[in-house]
């Protein structure tokens, strides 16, 4: 089955990003509430 | 025939006598003219009447060439004032845009401050400085690359969760794969059913969720309005910033 998915990010408003130092997403990505 | 000025005789004091002569009459005029009771005699009287309008419109010129002259003064410096005013509402209007912009970027800096914090790992703050996302192959330029510890297949993610991951590095700039570009892949997971599956970027801004078992009990759980138990996750255990927006599209046979 396919599942269409919609991104959390809005990349049209891009700036500052963070690049992790790994190849492996922690747990944070989704847990951190801002 | 004229006669020279210089000819004529002057004589001071016969003009001052005739002039003496002429107040004694006017003063003998002015004592039998007063009346019982009154301050002032006829003479008196006529002169203020002649000449009392005299003072009055000095008076009236004087006043009106004031205020004329203090009037033209005070739009001058209204003039002015107001030429300075819209200068600093101009001033502070900047100012006022400079602050709402610097205050966005606090709270937006701050977030992800802390937000990085919360990472053990090495992280690197990046600042993207172009966004190609119009086309099918989405991409993002960064202002950091290998010289400040970027390398190839580094994840990039941001307060609202992935973004996707370095596929070009340089000294200075390195070029990121979006998520939803249509050749990136992530492997993913169902959170309560713990399916996994691959995330593929569909080229249009969204991803399909593939791979999926057909048994799988996605039903009622990948709707919007449950998207907490439909929520996808990164294989390994990690999670992904994506959440489901629709429901099954077709079932593989």
């Amino acid at each position: 089955m396919t599942i269409t998915v919609k991104p959390a990010v809005d990349f049209s408003s891009v700036e500052e990003v963070i690049v992790l130092h790994t190849r492996k997403i922690p747990s944070e990505v989704v847990r951190y509430a801002p | 025939m004229a006669v020279p000025v210089d000819v004529i005789p002057r004589r001071p004091t016969l003009l001052f006598i005739v002039v003496l002569l002429l107040l004694l009459v006017l003063m003998s005029l002015s004592s039998r003219t007063r009346y019982v009771g009154e301050t002032r005699t006829m003479f008196e009287r006529s002169v203020m009447t002649i000449f009392a309008p005299i003072p009055k419109v000095v008076n009236w010129v004087g006043s009106s060439a004031s205020d004329m002259y203090h009037g033209y003064l005070d739009m001058r410096h209204s003039v002015q004032e107001n030429s300075e005013l819209r200068r600093m509402v101009q001033k502070l209007t900047t100012d006022n845009l400079t602050l709402r912009q610097s205050e966005g970027d606090l709270k937006r800096l701050r977030g992800l401050l802390g937000y990085s914090e919360e990472f053990a790992m090495p992280t690197t703050m990046a600042q993207t400085v172009m966004l190609d996302i119009s086309g099918r192959f989405k991409s993002v330029i960064l202002d950091r690359g290998s010289s400040s510890g970027l390398d190839v297949d580094d994840a990039v993610v941001n307060s609202n969760g992935l973004i996707g991951r370095v596929v070009l590095t340089t000294k200075d700039m390195s070029k990121v794969q979006l998520v939803t570009d249509s050749n990136s892949s992530v492997g993913v997971l169902i959170e309560r059913t713990r399916r996994q599956g691959v995330l593929r970027g569909d080229g249009l801004g969204g991803a399909q969720l593939y791979d999926i078992p057909a048994t799988a009990p996605t039903s009622g759980r990948a709707t919007p309005s449950s998207p907490p138990e439909s929520t996808a996750f990164i294989r390994r255990g990690s999670r992904s910033a994506w959440s489901p927006k629709s429901k099954r599209d077709r079932p593989s046979s």
